[in-house]
């Protein structure tokens, strides 16, 4: 009983810690004190228990079945733990996680002679991960967009992909990490209010210029936005700014 | 009529020490096994950083394998401490 507690109680504490560490990012010293206080709770409940178990006080006149004192004992921990669990918390972990492993994956020296398939696929990876951390407003840890963003430009310029439909992905991709900034001068610029058509028009522009920027191909950007502010007449005076 | 030799120094420093150690001496032996194991563990890590594994996959390894040590080195010195405080309250000690 008493190796079993041990056995049970280190490896959990050792989950406990490495979860903490790997996926929230926790201090080094704040998860080893969260460690100890876990093993120092978990064997005092454990002689708790043994002690409910083998020492009779009194002749009891009903008892429950073995199976329900535990399951009573669980259900306490999860009600006195509930109200500090937060929900956003955990979620920006989740996408902190993800973003990590994402940007990790398109490193230059990794992905740089990947086909231009895979390479497609990471970056829509990326992009699908920002867009739920936009959508649901989950804040992500600004260092590790700032990674991603970096691993991303690295690579589009060390691999400088034929495929224009890669070279999009990789700038959406770049571009998601940065959300506001470059849209807010934008809509500075135009003096008008943002609306759904003045977004995608300032999403384009925002793309052809991070490809044009990227692929280190800048004469494609005049033809690029002349053929996009043809379909938007309203800011040709925001066209002139930037050319 | 002999009279019982009188017990020498070592021999009452053992009979003095003898309790505790026969007490804690089964987790001692425990506890040096699974640094034991550490240890190996420790040398297994060394081995894949040679063989070139990523250090980003190494480095949540080694977290394991650290907090692993602090579990197992914590959970040691509770028992030691838990076991001595009970001894002495059933009077052993």
């Amino acid at each position: 009983m008493r190796g079993f507690v041990y056995a049970f109680s280190i490896v959990t504490a050792v989950v406990y810690a490495v979860i903490r560490t790997v996926a929230f990012h926790k201090p080094e010293r704040q998860v080893s004190f969260e460690m100890m206080a876990w093993l120092l709770i978990l064997n005092v409940v454990a002689v708790l228990i043994y002690c409910v178990r083998h020492i009779s006080v009194a002749q009891r006149a009903y008892t429950f079945p073995v199976w329900l004192r535990y399951a009573g004992i669980i259900a306490c921990i999860i009600l006195l733990g509930a109200p500090h669990v937060s929900i956003s918390t955990v979620q920006a972990a989740i996408i902190n996680q993800r973003l990590e492993s994402a940007a990790r994956s398109v490193e230059p020296d990794k992905a740089a002679k990947l086909p231009d398939k895979q390479l497609e696929t990471r970056f829509r990876k990326i992009s699908a991960i920002a867009n739920a951390s936009i959508t649901y407003k989950i804040p992500a840890n600004p260092e590790l967009m700032n990674k991603a963003q970096i691993s991303i430009e690295e690579t589009l310029r060390a691999a400088n992909p034929r495929s224009q439909s890669v070279r999009n992905s990789g700038v959406a991709a770049f571009s998601r990490q940065q959300p506001s900034g470059w849209n807010e001068r934008a809509y500075y610029f135009a003096g008008s209010r943002p609306n759904r058509e003045y977004d995608a028009f300032a999403s384009s522009v925002e793309e052809l210029r991070m490809v044009a920027r990227l692929t280190r191909r800048e004469h494609h950007l005049c033809d690029a936005l002349s053929r996009i502010t043809a379909c938007f007449p309203r800011f040709t005076e925001y066209h002139r700014h930037l050319q | 009529m002999k009279t019982a030799p009188k017990p020498s120094f070592k021999q009452k420093l053992w009979s003095s020490l003898e309790p505790a150690i026969l007490i804690l001496l089964r987790d001692i032996i425990l506890f040096l096994i699974v640094l034991a194991a550490l240890v190996i563990g420790y040398a297994g890590l060394g081995a894949l950083k040679a063989f070139g594994m990523p250090p980003e996959r190494l480095a949540i390894l080694e977290t394991i394998h650290f907090y692993a040590y602090l579990a197992v080195a914590s959970i040691f010195l509770l028992d030691m401490v838990v076991k001595i405080v009970v001894e002495i309250f059933k009077g052993k000690l």
